[in-house]
């Protein structure tokens, strides 16, 4: 790099490459490298003087020795044999060490001077020396440390170019979304975060009257007064909504709230329900629709208007159908007595008449269980047909015709089509069928009010739970008596349950669906 | 097996009554299949050919005619009751099945006296499997297969249960040049191997002629011409054959026959004798010219492609009903590039002649 462009990297406007950046930091390493090794060079002289002059002060020191010895020698030699010439000699020895010593003596004083002296003017040199490198390297080193500045905010303002763009671009992105965010958010989210809260959410209630229960689970009552045992008062109580408004009510985290709803009585009732109703409509109404839908899909005239007419439930009001069967199953008269006088047992009765069974009080008031079950069942079954006909049907439709020309000429027959051929190239319609009939039917509620009305069970059915009461329904109740708490427990039971059935749903597509 | 077609007509109603004319599919169509022949119906998309197989294998039913597999009238049978394997364009392999479900898939099917052991049917598909060469592959689905390898696999599911007759519906479609090479001369040899009566529909001439023992080439439902394959090249009977066999195809002209020569542009080219005086289209295979100095006929040369063995000579000419007349002419000719004009002489063998109106062929007499 020349000394023009260090000139150029220190005026303010010009820009900078990264590669004369470089070269100037190579230039600048390469020069310092050079004053280190310079620097080093005169201190390993001076070392080296001084390492002379010890080696001449080591010299004398080794003569001194020499002597030493010899004058030893001497001494005992004398004490020997007391010889004139002998004692001569000693006293030159002596003459000598003592000249010797004398010399060492000086020439130490005088070596520490010197290698004192050397060092100072070293020193002096060197500053002299740095002070000079300063005074060039300095400016170099400014206008490199300068041109990485600039290199570095060439680029940062190169990123922020871009980074501008991409966080407008994402900005953007979430604009988009914000309407859709925002009615989720409120709708979907805040709802779920405060169901799971209400769910821990418990109060201690003092004032709670603690009863007594039996072996079955039953409440004690008092022989005498016929009045519940009552052992003592004070327990936690769920979340609700009405004392959380009127204040005054410490709410804490608790999860009696779940126990509650698993202790309810009417708790392995409604699980039943909800069960057997989702159990047993799933299948059924899956099969119907299937036979329905390649029964279906192999004619060619009326098929649209049969399909009209099979979609027809889809569109209409699941209580509007749920009167219309009630009509279908319901006997007019109360009593036995009025039953075989009425001639009108409903067109359900009647059909089943003429192959003769038997009246069944189906839904009217002293029906059995099983026969609420059975008229929910149909209804259901056949509310749920018309979606699961219509995925079924596309799914059919989607088949490639050849599959069933190669099946013809190999002789095959029809059940075999249909068991080896139409149902697993279905398989992903009938997964998403099963899978989406099992959580709507968990989710049973609307046929049952339909049926049998807001009661959720036959008219002159015992008190306490209802007989058909579902989870869905025993939600919306606890909801009426202002038990959001319990709500929010039996909906997060709810899910779990739903959860864990889609799960294992899942699992067996994934092992028997083809794709 | 023979199989015998006796005028069998397909006609598809109009779909909309008031407006749309019916279509006739197929014409008409009267032939003997010899027993254990391969036979190709050739002919351009729409001419029927697929709906001749589709009427053999009982799939749709003919309007008029009869179907004989042997001497038994088969017409009224439903395709399950044929006896025949039928194998489609794309190949209609079971998606869901492994290569070995797939082939076991018909033999399961099998009822009555024919019902087999387990093991039976196992030994038989694998026999197949054999044959078509895939027997390491059964344990894979179709979409872990090749387009060729699926092929086999259609192959070996149509023959596993022994069919009398073996359809096969433009089975080469789906592969690539390569692929179809080798394919071809894989269903001559199996063909050949199991020696059953096999009908295989194409619209690649070329396809139809290398591997046909007979071929039958289509139009629009009726049958133009029923031959062995080198015959009906060399010897077709009217202009559509004539244009629809070969590559490079055949070069048209508009000539006229005067006193037994015959003329194209201003140049008497051939004789031709017994042939009257009128107006002809001439048809000359690409192989058909010799170049000489001296020759008779004369066009504009616009390119020399050489392609080794070969020498492909593009040339114009105002009487030609292409473009461009094209002569496949031996290496050994020196053609001079920078030449403006090249003449030929004609193999008279390779000159055919058809009326200007009904394109029927005009015979002459080679010396």
């Amino acid at each position: 790099m020349s000394d023009q462009s260090v000139v150029a990297l220190k005026s303010v406007n010009s820009t900078v490459s990264e590669e004369e950046v470089l070269a100037l930091k190579e230039k600048l390493d390469a020069k310092k490298q050079a004053f280190k090794s310079e620097v080093n060079a005169r201190k390993q002289e001076l070392a080296d003087k001084a390492a002379k002059l010890d080696g001449e002060l080591d010299d004398k020191r080794a003569k001194l020795k020499s002597y030493e010895e010899k004058k030893k020698e001497l001494l005992a030699d004398l004490k020997a044999s007391k010889d004139d010439k002998k004692k001569e000699k000693l006293e030159k020895v002596e003459e000598k060490i003592k000249k010797l010593q004398k010399d060492i003596k000086a020439r130490e004083k005088n070596n520490k001077k010197l290698i004192k002296e050397n060092k100072k003017s070293l020193n002096k040199e060197l500053k002299a020396k740095k002070k000079e490198f300063k005074k060039e390297f300095n400016p170099e080193n400014k206008a490199y440390k300068l041109g990485v500045k600039r290199v570095l905010w060439e680029k940062k303002k190169f990123k922020r170019k871009f980074a501008d763009k991409i966080k407008f671009d994402k900005w953007k992105a979430w604009l988009y979304l914000l309407p859709t965010l925002i009615l989720l958010a409120i709708f979907t989210f805040w709802p779920l975060i405060n169901t799971v809260k209400m769910a821990f959410t418990v109060y201690w209630d003092p004032d709670a009257p603690i009863y007594q229960y039996d072996e079955n689970g039953d409440i004690v009552t008092d022989d005498d007064t016929g009045k519940k045992v009552i052992l003592g008062y004070g327990k936690y109580k769920g979340y609700n909504m009405g004392l959380d408004i009127a204040g005054e009510t410490k709410f804490q985290f608790g999860i009696s709230n779940f126990t509650e709803v698993l202790k309810y009585d009417g708790f392995l009732q409604i699980m039943k329900n909800t069960i057997i109703l989702c159990v047993a409509t799933v299948p059924i109404s899956t099969f119907l629709a299937l036979l329905i839908a390649v029964c279906l899909n192999a004619i060619k005239p009326l098929r649209r208007f049969l399909q009209t007419i099979f979609f027809m439930p889809y569109v209409t009001n699941s209580i509007a159908i749920g009167m219309v069967f009630a009509a279908m199953f319901n006997i007019v008269g109360v009593n036995e007595h009025e039953l075989m006088l009425s001639k009108s047992l409903g067109i359900i009765n009647n059909i089943i008449g003429v192959v003769g069974l038997g009246p069944v009080n189906w839904i009217n008031q002293g029906s059995g269980y099983w026969a609420n079950i059975a008229v929910m069942i149909i209804y259901i079954v056949w509310n749920a047909l018309p979606f699961k006909i219509l995925i079924l049907l596309g799914g059919l439709q989607s088949v490639n015709k050849q599959y069933y020309e190669a099946a013809k000429v190999d002789a095959t027959p029809a059940w075999r089509v249909f068991t080896r051929i139409t149902v697993p190239l279905l398989s992903p319609m009938i997964a998403y069928v099963v899978i989406t009939g099992f959580i709507g039917g968990f989710k049973e509620y609307t046929s049952i009010i339909g049926i049998f009305g807001d009661k959720m069970q036959p008219p002159g059915a015992a008190t306490g739970t209802p007989r058909l009461q579902t989870m869905v329904g025993f939600i919306y109740e606890a909801l009426e008596t202002n038990s959001q708490g319990l709500a929010s427990a039996a909906a997060i039971i709810l899910f779990l349950l739903i959860f864990a059935v889609t799960l294992v749903n899942l699992y067996v597509s994934k092992k028997k669906t083809h794709y | 097996m023979k199989i015998v077609l006796q005028n069998l007509t397909k006609i598809f109603p109009a779909r909309d009554k008031k407006k749309g004319k019916e279509t006739i599919a197929v014409n008409d169509f009267t032939f003997t299949i010899p027993d254990g022949k391969l036979v190709g119906l050739l002919g351009p998309s729409g001419c029927g050919k697929s709906t001749t197989l589709y009427m053999i294998s009982g799939l749709q039913v003919p309007t008029g005619g009869k179907i004989f597999f042997g001497d038994d009238d088969v017409t009224k049978l439903t395709p399950e009751n044929r006896g025949v394997g039928l194998v489609f364009q794309n190949y209609a392999l079971y998606p869901h099945m492994t290569v070995k479900q797939n082939i076991l898939f018909p033999l399961q099917n099998l009822r009555g006296p024919d019902k087999l052991k387990k093991k039976e049917m196992i030994e038989r598909a694998y026999e197949a499997a054999r044959l078509v060469q895939i027997d390491e592959l059964m344990e894979r689905k179709p979409s872990e297969l090749s387009g060729g390898q699926q092929q086999r696999v259609a192959i070996a599911r149509a023959l596993v249960k022994m069919p009398k007759v073996l359809l096969l519906d433009e089975p080469l479609s789906n592969l690539d040049a390569r692929l179809r090479l080798q394919t071809r001369e894989e269903i001559k040899r199996i063909q050949k191997e199991t020696g059953i009566t096999t009908i295989f529909v194409t619209h690649d001439q070329e396809e139809a002629m290398s591997i046909s023992d007979i071929i039958v080439v289509m139009k629009l439902g009726v049958v133009q011409q029923i031959g062995a394959p080198q015959n009906v090249y060399d010897d077709p009977t009217n202009l559509f054959v004539a244009k629809f066999l070969g590559t490079p195809p055949i070069n048209v002209f508009n000539g006229r026959v005067e006193d037994g020569k015959l003329i194209i542009g201003d140049a008497a080219v051939l004789d031709v004798p017994g042939v009257d005086d009128r107006d002809v289209f001439v048809g000359i295979r690409p192989e058909g010219f010799i170049p000489s100095d001296e020759g008779a006929f004369e066009c504009k040369l616009s390119s020399v492609e050489v392609m080794g063995r070969d020498v492909s000579v593009v040339c114009t000419n105002d009487a030609s009903a292409n473009p461009f007349v094209r002569a496949i002419v031996d290496a050994d000719y020196k053609i001079d590039r920078e030449a403006e004009t090249v003449k030929f002489n004609l193999k008279p063998h390779k000159v055919l002649l058809f009326d200007s109106v009904t394109e029927e062929r005009i015979r002459f007499e080679v010396n």
